[in-house]
């Protein structure tokens, strides 16, 4: 087995050869006779063998190259041939790119804490610092314990009393279905559902795209867009050669986020407004009638009523909402309607991500006055996905009939909202209060994957939900906080050792799908998702629902409809199948004018506000809790995926509470001084950083740190949780602040900060 | 690829964005020993808010022709080779980290575990045989460049002018004169303070006078210890690394502040 300390052993080895090699005293100092004493080291290019795959760090799923030598994985670099990762301006030639999470991926793979085997909790007490008391048991064992346990629970409380805490996957999917559960529960209202909601609306009657031409465009608004500063591959290239080519970048964040730092124009603006500093740019380019007149006449609808609604929004209305004077948004609005293209890019959980009660109204906004300017997919703008389609796993293995689910779902997701429907999806925010109330009924058993409990709002509450749980099976590449809560851990592969293929949604021009290969033989005794699945499906008596389902057989038949194989993809040289099409911009829109609507009839239908109408947030900062609450995303972390990473933790080890120096200076805290910072349902305890890049009326806490599995080694209790912080809901609460998007509010309510 | 002659690595640091691909990578790839460094990116930030400013620098040694580091080294462990690299033999260091405490740029580091020193050698191996070293081939944003000197020299001075022409009136760049020209040649957007670097360094009197000592004894002082054999000697030369340590401590607090506390780039 593997160790991460061999990869020091190289250089070790090198040093010994060095010695070995004889002291070239006296030769003068022209000649470094042991830089050339044999050494071959760095030289990745000369491994043994090249396996291509994409990274699942993120989901931008990178094409790469994996370097494995003697059966060790040493280098992970971008492929050049895939779009996500190589250079759209120099295909063939300067090579591809990664981010830092993905060239450390090798140190997950090879991290000596993973779950190596299957596990069963013997300490009946679960919670937060409850030893579980695993031990190892058989995979067999495993699988009928994990059975047993769950259709115990589904026996007594019913079908809805089970769910699937996990992504979307068609094989839990299906498992939930021939249960009967509707309770699918994940995570995206805590990341990007209030502008899905809008683009569903207004423009795609899907999903929001992922995917920015932000290379080619010219000026650059971003309302805490930090696309340079979040590392993703393809924003972080695209974006840095608009820079180079001269684009201006102007960015409106409270924090001096990396893209702040190299936009030309940061304006720190009052956290939870910029939907009013969007209205008045709306005000303004109406007036002045300075929009794109070509493309709103043909392409949108609602432009009357559009006109109409934006006349109350002046400059000076908005300035003393945002704090950024009337002459500063006329002008930022002259410069975006007059520099073409010009885009408000707007990726996860940025101004317009479920942040505020008002957030979704913000991606509204953003959709009105990109369309105002022309860049929908349009060159220098947001494009909508051109992904191959596909069938999907019902389509090639038609199931047995599905029971009905006799129940609404537990956290309220698809009720009252179309938006949702079908969609597997949910609300982590809601979640808790469902389950510790039996609200509207008992949920007692869970299968889990890949989602850890520091993601949730009121992470010690959720927590306490899910520790109330009776029965638990989860499947994790890590003994996580998530997994500590389970009666059965099943442990996963790593991405790095399972093969398959993937298509790509964050730069999709056009239709491309990537290879995955195993870059090294499974390093534990590990099982795929589908396969663990399709046991427990099996030994509960839902094997009718899989029969015949064969993983290898989908995957080809997914190929085939796309006009390629998995033999010709394994074969292919560059790892790669594509349709390279040119650039057809789209003419005509998913909705019921066929055009982009600005005046969203989807909405109106629905019940909601066809138009952004100002409303503030849905929490101010108050007396006892005076400050904003602003939440950090570094390049180097993936949520709380990588807090065991060594070399991640090496440049990114701990998180803090970070504030102005002034801020500091007014309560006496000072730099690298422990302090408490509380909201109404929860304090955490971490240092605190003094800077000057940020309101002196907030407070930002970088996310992903605060796990409490002592099996996670490195990430065991460094630094703190801001998700303890972030009020939860009812699904009652949630659903008086009438957002389409259900977002959980994350940053929508104050802190205070004090000395430990 | 050709061999480059005049080897020199090109930093835009103006769009660099400090994500510390190459930081991990050069770790990951030579195996050099937790809290240790080859290259680490170090944020700067200045002015008050809302006037703040943030650079972000990639430390890394930049291969000054007139070299500190290999002035202040007693025992010829470090060397510039004929391109102007400057490099350093393992087996003649005694790891008395004169250099440490020397060098301007913080470059060079010491890796306890080892007992070696750790600086970047701009992958002299992969660059011998053509290759491009790996933080240019694995730069998110793509601001590293390698080749040669006249062409590096003249992108940089590209890049300045556009930086000029975006408003950036500071716009520098650093390298082409620093202590006789440096190897490694950084575009920046504003003073090189703005970046944490060093605007005008200078090589300290004291080390050009240490430098006039002759140095052979002090060589052979060091092949002893490197044996292994000569006790008096070894005396002589703690004493020197306490003195060195003392003064590589001072430079050391200053960065290591800035890792623990300022290594931000949400
Ligand atoms: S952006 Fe980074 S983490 Fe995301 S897929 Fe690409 S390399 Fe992996
Ligand atoms: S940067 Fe430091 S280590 Fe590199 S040559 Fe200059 S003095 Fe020596
Ligand atoms: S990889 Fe490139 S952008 Fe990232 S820190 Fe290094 S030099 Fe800067």
């Amino acid at each position: 087995m593997t160790k991460p300390s061999d990869y020091s052993l190289n250089r070790r080895g090198f040093l010994k050869m060095a010695l070995g090699t004889g002291i070239a005293m006296g030769t003068g100092i022209s000649v470094p006779a042991f830089v050339k004493s044999g050494t071959r080291e760095g030289i990745v290019e000369e491994s043994e063998k090249m396996v291509h795959t994409y990274c699942s760090v993120c989901s931008a799923n990178c094409g790469l190259k994996a370097y494995v030598d003697r059966g060790r994985l040493v280098h992970l670099a971008g492929n050049p041939h895939d779009f996500a990762a190589g250079d759209p301006f120099d295909p063939q030639g300067a090579g591809g790119r990664l981010c830092v999470k993905g060239h450390t991926a090798l140190a997950t793979l090879y991290d000596p804490d993973r779950a190596k085997f299957p596990m069963k909790r013997t300490n009946p007490r679960k919670g937060m610092g409850e030893d579980p008391g695993f031990v190892k048991i058989s995979w067999d064992e495993a699988i009928e314990r994990a059975a047993e346990g769950l259709s115990r629970v589904i026996a007594e409380y019913g079908p809805e009393s089970f769910m699937v805490l996990s992504r979307s996957n068609p094989y839990s999917v299906r498992l939930g279905r021939a249960i009967g559960t509707p309770n699918f529960v994940a995570h995206q209202s805590t990341c990007f559902t209030t502008q899905q909601a809008a683009w569903r609306a207004m423009v795609t009657g899907g999903a929001k795209p992922w995917t920015y031409d932000i290379e080619n465009t010219r000026y650059i608004l971003g309302f805490g867009w930090d696309g340079l500063g979040k590392g993703k591959n393809p924003h972080v290239r695209n974006a840095t050669r608009a820079l180079e080519r001269g684009a201006r970048m102007v960015i409106l964040d409270p924090y001096k986020s990396v893209t702040a730092s190299k936009a030309h124009e940061w304006h720190p603006i009052v956290p939870g407004t910029d939907l009013a500093f969007c209205l008045a740019m709306i005000h303004v380019i109406i007036e002045e009638k300075s929009y794109d007149s070509a493309f709103v006449d043909e392409f949108t609808f609602g432009m009357d009523k559009l006109r109409h609604f934006a006349k109350e929004y002046t400059p000076g209305w908005a300035a003393e909402i945002t704090g950024i004077d009337a002459e500063t948004i006329v002008r930022i609005a002259r410069e975006f309607a007059s520099t073409s293209p010009a885009h408000i890019p707007s990726h996860k959980r940025d101004g317009a991500g479920p942040n505020y009660s008002n957030s979704w109204k913000l991606a509204q906004a953003q959709i009105i006055l990109n369309a105002l300017v022309g860049t929908i997919d349009r060159p220098g703008g947001t494009t909508l996905p051109r992904n191959p389609s596909m069938p999907g796993l019902d389509a090639v293995f038609p199931p047995p009939a599905y029971p009905t689910p006799r129940r609404e779902r537990i956290d309220g997701w698809e009720q009252d909202n179309p938006f949702f429907q079908g969609s597997i999806q949910g609300n982590f925010a809601t979640l808790a209060h469902g389950i510790l109330n039996e609200e509207p009924y008992p949920l007692k058993a869970a299968l889990v994957r890949g989602y850890n409990t520091t993601s949730f709002p009121h992470a010690v509450r959720a927590t306490e939900a899910l520790a109330s749980l009776d029965f638990m099976v989860c499947c994790e590449i890590y003994p996580s906080n998530m997994a500590h809560l389970a009666d059965v851990v099943l442990p996963e592969p790593h991405w790095l050792e399972i093969s398959g293929f993937g298509a790509r949604s964050y730069h999709s021009t056009y239709p491309q799908i990537a290879v995955r290969l195993p870059a090294v033989a499974p390093l534990h005794e590990t099982r795929g998702f589908g396969t663990i699945v399709m046991q427990l499906a099996e030994a509960m008596g839902y094997g009718e629902y899989f029969r015949g389902v064969s993983g290898a057989e989908f995957t080809d038949a997914q190929l085939r409809a796309i006009g390629t194989s998995w033999d010709e993809l394994t074969n292919s040289p560059t790892g790669i199948w594509e349709d390279r099409q040119p650039f057809q911009p789209r003419t005509e829109f998913n909705t019921p004018s066929g055009k982009i609507e600005l005046y969203s009839t989807v909405l109106e239908e629905a019940g909601y506000d066809p138009l952004p109408y100002w409303a503030p947030r849905r929490e101010q900062p108050s007396v006892e809790y005076p400050y904003h609450f602003l939440i950090g995303r570094p390049a180097m972390h993936k949520m709380t995926q990588t807090q065991n990473n060594r070399l991640i933790m090496e440049v990114y080890p701990e998180n803090f509470a970070t504030m102005n120096a002034k801020l500091g200076q007014k309560l006496g805290i000072r730099h690298g001084d422990e302090v408490y910072v509380e909201s109404r349902v929860g304090r955490i305890k971490l240092k605190a950083r003094l800077i000057e890049g940020i309101r002196p009326d907030c407070v930002q806490v970088v996310h992903g740190f605060g796990h409490w599995s002592r099996d996670m080694t490195r990430a065991y209790q460094v630094g703190a949780n801001d998700g303890d912080l972030i009020p939860d809901m009812t699904f009652a609460e949630m659903r008086k602040l009438r957002d389409p998007g259900m977002g959980a509010c994350m940053t929508d309510f104050g802190v205070k900060v004090y000395k430990a | 690829m050709a061999v480059v002659e005049q080897p020199v690595m090109l930093i835009d640091q103006s769009l660099c964005v400090g994500c510390e691909a190459c930081t991990t990578v050069c770790k990951s790839v030579y195996g050099v020993s937790t809290g240790v460094f080859r290259t680490k990116i170090d944020r700067e930030e200045t002015g008050v808010f809302p006037s703040v400013k943030v650079g972000y620098n990639k430390r890394a040694c930049q291969h000054c022709r007139e070299a500190a580091c290999v002035m202040a080294c007693p025992t010829r462990a470090l060397q510039k080779t004929p391109d102007k690299l400057t490099v350093l033999d393992q087996r003649l260091c005694i790891t008395c980290n004169y250099c440490v405490a020397n060098c301007p740029y913080g470059a060079i580091n010491y890796d306890r575990s080892t007992r070696t020193m750790e600086k970047c050698d701009l992958c002299l191996v992969r660059i011998r045989d053509g290759l491009q070293p790996l933080c240019v081939e694995v730069c998110t944003s793509r601001v590293i460049e390698f080749g040669e000197r006249s062409r590096m020299i003249a992108k940089a001075k590209e890049r300045r002018k556009r930086l000029l022409e975006q408003g950036y009136a500071n716009a520098t760049i650093y390298g082409e004169e620093e202590l006789g020209g440096l190897q490694v040649i950084t575009v920046l957007s504003d003073a090189p303070q703005s970046y944490g670097l060093p605007p005008d360094p200078r090589i300290p009197l004291g080390l050009r006078l240490w430098r006039m000592i002759p140095l052979t004894p002090a060589v052979l002082v060091a092949a002893g210890l490197v044996m292994g054999t000569n006790y008096l000697h070894t005396r002589f030369m703690e004493r020197t690394k306490q003195v060195a340590l003392e003064q590589g401590k001072k430079n050391t607090d200053a960065s290591e502040k800035k890792v623990d506390l300022g290594g931000d780039a949400s």
